[in-house]
């Protein structure tokens, strides 16, 4: 089966394949996003054709072809070229730059960028420790010089007697803040799955503040998943994860403590990540592996190996084990807000994130009940603590 | 390596193309006064040649949250149009 499934993906010529991807996305985003999208798609396809940040096609398990982790990259550096733009050709300035929150967490954002940039271009260029270490003294700096983005209670009655010392909120933001953004890299495994969580978060984040700088992040994480889901070889890199989570964090906290969302709201908005990291630390420890250790044993990997005997293409696996995942999480959570069945303050919200964690773990049993055809083991997932 | 960098240099020229084009519909919707005429003219061609379907609608959005005065400012959501009107205290006569 794997045979005839390889010998029928291979039946196309490569070179012609790619012409007809390209083409295909060239014309899908110059309809979505007109010349400014086709020059976003150029500015990654020339990273994606770079010799930096090339992945050979043999250290993927699930990849055929050679690949780019400088995603992440591509979105800095469109987003930033979108903002300077706006900046230098408008007659204004963003009404967030003279926020007194705005440059401590920007700052913060890109130190996590450079961090994972730099394992990005050249593995292993800074040990784990120092990895960690840096986020955690970045987090925490941030935190004690804008202690107004601590928020003081989430509505969690047992976590909020906590919160009411303010060196233990600042303490639990530190380490909640550092744990998400390596649960965002952890989940990035599958085509579409973070672009996904994060085009959406960024979505709603636009509607709610209406600025230029979610307005930028939306428009570049869009382009990204459309690049992502249809190529296949253009993954968004540990800049990419670590700089969007840290940015999702800065910005679910700084909302929680101003009182525009609930910390139920972000919790459900980004519930995958969060509870696929939590499910693995506890599954790695009862199994009696270390934490850090890299596996396939994620719920996009299982949802991968259940797609595979299906479709021919392994792209086309993987992108829809990411959408899945990213749409029946994050998505639910957007359904729910264009509804307007809950405002975002609402705690109730905490009951659709239980709802979410319920999904996750009937599914997740159910795919490893039901594992026959194909190993789950796709080489997708790299967990990296650090 | 030649074609990489002709690629980044055209990306680059094309997107501050697309962002002058957006800046100039804001500076226009804020000269006719905010009445509504750049930020409801979604589908005009030229317009979705710059920025398509989905630029064009996220574009609107920024013109009407900026006419609303949605605007982070401290921290705290403040009306831009309210900044600008005067206090009737001001207004009372002395």
């Amino acid at each position: 089966m794997s045979v005839l499934r390889q010998k029928l993906s291979d039946s196309l010529p490569t070179s012609n394949k790619t012409v007809h991807a390209l083409i295909m996305m060239a014309m899908l985003l110059f309809l979505a996003f007109g010349i400014t999208g086709l020059g976003v798609f150029a500015l990654m396809y020339s990273l994606s054709t770079m010799s930096a940040g090339n992945d050979s096609a043999t250290s993927h398990g699930i990849s055929s072809m050679s690949s780019s982790r400088l995603g992440g990259v591509a979105i800095v550096m469109s987003f930033l070229l979108l903002l300077i733009g706006i900046i230098v050709l408008s007659p204004s300035t963003l009404g967030a730059a003279v926020n007194a929150i705005f440059l401590p967490a920007w700052s913060t954002v890109f130190v996590c960028v450079i961090l994972g940039a730099s394992e990005d271009f050249k593995a292993d260029l800074l040990s784990p420790f120092v990895r960690l270490a840096a986020k955690l003294l970045a987090f925490g700096i941030f935190f004690w010089i804008t202690p107004g983005v601590v928020p003081d209670a989430i509505g969690v009655p047992l976590l909020d007697g906590l919160f009411a010392s303010p060196v233990l909120a600042w303490a639990i933001c530190t380490l909640f803040c550092v744990g998400f953004i390596n649960a965002f890299n952890m989940a990035d495994g599958a085509n579409g799955l973070v672009p996904g969580i994060a085009t959406i978060a960024f979505g709603i984040l636009f509607l709610e503040y209406g600025g230029p700088i979610e307005g930028a992040l939306f428009f570049v994480c869009l382009i990204f998943l459309i690049f992502n889901v249809l190529s296949g070889w253009f993954f968004l890199g540990d800049a990419g994860s670590y700089g969007l989570g840290a940015a999702l964090a800065c910005y679910g906290l700084q909302g929680v403590a101003q009182g525009d969302f609930s910390a139920g709201f972000m919790a459900s908005l980004l519930s995958y990540p969060c509870v696929d990291f939590l499910v693995s630390i506890v599954r790695r420890a009862r199994e009696g592996d270390s934490p850090i250790r890299p596996d396939n044993g994620h719920l996009h990997n299982w949802l991968y190996g259940f797609y595979a005997p299906i479709f021919i293409s392994r792209v086309v696996s993987n992108s829809l084990a990411g959408l899945t995942i990213s749409l029946c999480s994050s998505g639910v959570c957007l359904l729910i807000y264009l509804s307007g069945w809950l405002p975002v303050e609402s705690n109730t919200w905490f009951g659709v994130f239980a709802l979410q964690t319920a999904l996750y773990l009937v599914v997740r049993s159910r795919l490893k009940n039901t594992k026959s055809v194909e190993s789950p083991d796709t080489g997708l997932g790299h967990f990296d603590l650090t | 390596m030649k074609k990489s960098w002709l690629a980044l240099l055209v990306g680059v020229l094309l997107m501050l193309w697309g962002v002058s084009g957006v800046t100039s519909m804001a500076t226009r919707a804020v000269a006719a006064g905010n009445d509504g005429s750049v930020a409801n003219n979604v589908y005009s061609v030229k317009r979705l040649a710059l920025v398509g379907i989905v630029g064009s609608n996220v574009a609107s959005e920024l013109i009407q949250h900026d006419q609303d005065g949605m605007v982070l400012d401290n921290g705290v959501r403040t009306s831009r149009q309210a900044q600008n009107q005067t206090s009737p205290a001001e207004e009372a006569p002395k």
